[in-house]
């Protein structure tokens, strides 16, 4: 063998190396690039993959498989090697030397003519730095390939995907994580608002819990375990006691919000005049006052107490009682709940039937004591008359300026109203100014609970609606 | 000398002569010098040459003074429709010699000369037109049932006229596929033309230098047919020219719609060989892809055959090669 072939072999040998390692970096690249993206049209139903099987996984396994297959049916060939060839003559301006060279280089006899083009060959590619001509080059994949596989994390991170809910009744631990927490927010979120000591106490308690649960501190059987210690612990705190002297059992949740809101925007206000003012205006004040305050004036009334013999210091006391018992009573409903909530949670019902996980969310969001209305009887006393399945009774159309008549037996139960269906009639009704006050104002704490108004115009629009009922005592 | 540079000597003394002919004959020939490297690539390849232009380019000059460049004999024939196959080839004439026996000899005619002009090859009837046939594929010409071999190098430079149709005989295609090239003699442009006032009407046309005979010819004749060539590259020749067959896989879009046959097996060797030539005659051993390209029209131009809807919108072999190349790659 000559110099000049020796010399072509070991560059030929040094291109095929260096353009083989190159495919080999390609390939791989691309097989990355559609395993991920592959993947991620795959994570919306992640739910398919084995229990415990991270979607991190997916692209680790079609990786390879993708890589092999390119490899497989189209492997390096001798074809590749050329077009490598070809690229060295074009970069050089060889004029076909490289190609035609090796070609003769394979051939066992060779004319003179032949030898020349191989002397010209090797005399061109003496001092070539094949690694200077077939630089890296990455394919437009490798571009593409960091943005999806983020894409693909925080799609993981954040627990995107469709849950299937067939097979397994159990919640998924993402989801019993995610909706513990949801719920814990909310309760704390309500006890903060309404002043529920001990509710805000369970609900940071259930919080810290999924945190742990999240943060893979706390194993699933651990989490359930603590949650009916949780939910025992919430038992054991009396969730059937009345309340001692107001009582509130037979109260819908709406009468004691009302209640409370009534007591609330008593308390700003002077409740009485001063003694100097005398005990008539003191009488004339106060049933003025608790006449725009329905649900005070009907527990007042219940409790059959003097007015005109109150003294200031005894309806103050009185008022900070009623309203210690109404928190109270608000404080045990949300505990009961939460209760209800640990257990649908811990036997995993909440995954059950066809609302899957929503049905948790929707069973716990706001009123949890709430029944369906579409399903069985309710499990809180209050919402719904009785347990027999009876007929639903229609009530009749109301008509504005036709008196009505309800037949009936109003049966032993909780229920303070009916429900009526009637055309309204223009210029015909009539809601009195105290009534419309606490009804903005309930509306009022609604919107500020929801958060629908920004944080900084809470406080302005919650003056707001105080002022109004300053401007309407003053007007009284 | 070793081997290496005896060949290396070879290839520079092809160049050499073949830049000296180009010298030499643009002494008396102006503009045309592609035309004049393409008829030296056809001479040293072996091939014919079918010229198309109107009358009056210097087709004749440049012919004549290619033959006084190599010293090769030269004869022109102009071809008309009374010409006979014996005006071209000979005849045999009734002789008599010294002792008063008569007999038959023959006299050659003008197709035995080393460079022989075919001028407006399309005016002669085909018989006439066929005679040439067995001279330029068979280098030998058959009177009286004899056989008569035609000096070498011999090579065949046809001209047509293309505008002046009337009257004439359209070669067959089995002629027209014996070219080797088909070339294109163009208008000269305005320097040309005054270069080519200059030239012949201020004093006597110059006479040529000789720079090359018959045997240099051979020669490079040999040498071309041993330039090696790359697998890749015949490939891409190849795909080439089936690129032009409307029925075959790999054709160009216009091919399939316009052309009716595509080239000839004679295509191909037409193009190697003209690749080698000219990858030899510019000091190159091997053969390039862009050898293959730079010969592809006047190889193939006239090997194509296109169909009444190409007539019909003014689609031409030019365009039809054009896309051949765009739509072909180099390596697949």
């Amino acid at each position: 063998m000559s110099h000049e072939e020796s010399l072509l072999r070991e560059r030929f040998t040094a291109v095929l190396a260096r353009r083989r390692a190159q495919r080999r970096e390609k390939v791989l690249l691309q097989s990355f690039f559609y395993a991920v993206v592959a993947s991620l049209a795959f994570l919306p139903f992640r739910e398919l993959l084995p229990k415990g099987v991270s979607p991190l996984v997916i692209p680790l396994i079609l990786c390879p498989l993708v890589a092999g297959a390119v490899v497989r049916f189209c492997p390096w060939g001798n074809r590749d090697f050329i077009r490598a060839l070809f690229h060295l003559d074009k970069s050089l301006g060889l004029e076909e030397r490289a190609i035609t060279a090796w070609e003769i280089l394979s051939r066992d006899e060779k004319r003179l003519p032949e030898l020349v083009v191989l002397a010209e060959a090797a005399e061109r590619l003496k001092g070539v730095d094949v690694r200077v001509h077939f630089k890296r080059q990455l394919p437009w994949h490798a571009f593409f390939l960091p943005l999806l596989l983020l894409l693909f994390l925080v799609l993981v991170w954040f627990d995107v995907g469709v849950d299937s809910g067939k097979g397994s009744n159990v919640p998924h631990p993402d989801a019993l994580v995610r909706a513990l927490k949801e719920f814990s927010q909310e309760v704390k979120e309500r006890a903060l608002s309404e002043g529920l000591s001990e509710s805000l106490r369970v609900a940071s308690a259930m919080e810290e819990l999924a945190e742990k649960r999240k943060s893979g501190q706390m194993s699933e059987p651990k989490l359930r375990e603590e949650l009916s210690g949780l939910s025992r612990k919430i038992d054991h705190m009396g969730l059937g006691r009345a309340s001692s002297e107001f009582a509130f059992e037979s109260a819908t949740r709406e009468s004691l919000a009302d209640l409370k809101m009534e007591l609330e925007t008593l308390r700003p206000a002077p409740m009485l005049p001063g003694r100097a003012a005398g005990e008539k205006k003191l009488q004339a004040g106060l049933a003025g006052r608790l006449h725009s305050l329905p649900r005070l004036g009907e527990e007042l009334k219940k409790r059959r107490l003097p007015l005109e013999s109150l003294t200031q210091e005894e309806l103050e006391r009185f008022l900070g009682e009623m309203e210690q018992s109404l928190a109270a009573e608000l404080d045990r409903r949300s505990l009961r709940e939460i209760s209800e909530f640990l257990s649908l949670l811990i036997q995993g019902e909440a995954e059950r039937g066809e609302q899957g996980d929503s049905e948790v969310t929707r069973g716990r969001s706001g009123r949890l004591g709430e029944p369906d209305p579409h399903k069985g009887p309710g499990t809180l006393p209050g919402d719904r008359p009785g347990t027999k399945e009876l007929p639903a009774q229609v009530a009749p159309l109301f008509k504005p300026g036709v008196a009505a008549h309800l037949k009936g037996i109003l049966k032993e139960g909780s229920s303070t109203s009916f429900r009526w269906q009637g055309e309204p009639q223009a210029g015909k009704s009539a809601v009195g100014v105290e009534d419309l006050v606490v009804s903005y104002r309930r509306q009022a704490e609604e919107e500020l609970a929801s958060e629908r108004i920004p944080e900084g115009l809470k406080e302005a629009v919650k003056n707001y609606f105080l002022s109004l009922g300053m401007a309407e005592q003053r007007a009284e | 000398m070793d081997e290496l540079g005896e060949v290396r000597s070879r290839t520079a003394a092809a160049r050499r002569a073949f830049d000296e002919v180009k010298a030499e004959m643009g002494r008396a020939v102006v503009g045309h010098e592609e035309l004049i490297e393409q008829v030296f690539v056809a001479l040293v390849c072996g091939g014919h040459c079918l010229l198309e232009g109107v009358p009056g380019l210097g087709k004749t000059l440049m012919v004549r003074s290619l033959a006084e460049a190599l010293n090769l004999s030269f004869s022109r024939i102009q071809f008309t429709p009374d010409l006979m196959p014996a005006d071209i080839t000979g005849t045999h004439v009734l002789t008599e010699d010294p002792s008063g026996k008569r007999l038959f000899d023959f006299q050659r005619g003008p197709v035995f000369a080393h460079i022989v002009l075919a001028d407006e090859i399309n005016r002669a009837t085909p018989k006439t037109q066929s005679a040439l046939l067995e001279a330029m594929q068979e280098q030998s010409v058959t009177v009286g049932g004899k056989g008569h071999r035609l000096e070498s190098p011999f090579i065949v430079l046809a001209t047509q006229n293309p505008i002046e149709m009337e009257g004439t005989y359209p070669l067959p295609e089995a002629q027209i596929d014996r070219f080797f090239f088909k070339l294109l003699l163009r208008y000269p442009s305005r320097e040309e033309l005054g270069r080519i006032a200059d030239l012949t009407t201020a004093a006597e046309p110059a006479r040529l230098r000789k720079v090359l005979d018959g045997e240099g010819v051979l020669k490079i004749r040999q040498w071309v047919r041993e330039v090696p060539i790359a697998e890749p590259v015949k490939d891409y020749a190849v795909r080439l020219v089936l690129a032009t067959h409307p029925q075959k896989d790999g054709r160009a879009l216009l091919a399939g719609r316009y052309v009716l046959y595509g080239s000839s097996p004679r295509g191909l060797q037409s193009l190697i060989l003209a690749a080698k030539a000219r990858s030899l005659l510019a000091g190159r051993p091997n053969v390039s892809f862009e050898d293959i390209r730079a010969v592809i029209r006047h190889s193939l131009r006239h090997r194509i055959i296109l169909n009444l809807e190409a007539d019909a919108e003014g689609i031409t072999t030019e365009s039809i090669l054009e896309a051949v190349m765009e739509g072909v790659p180099e390596i697949l």
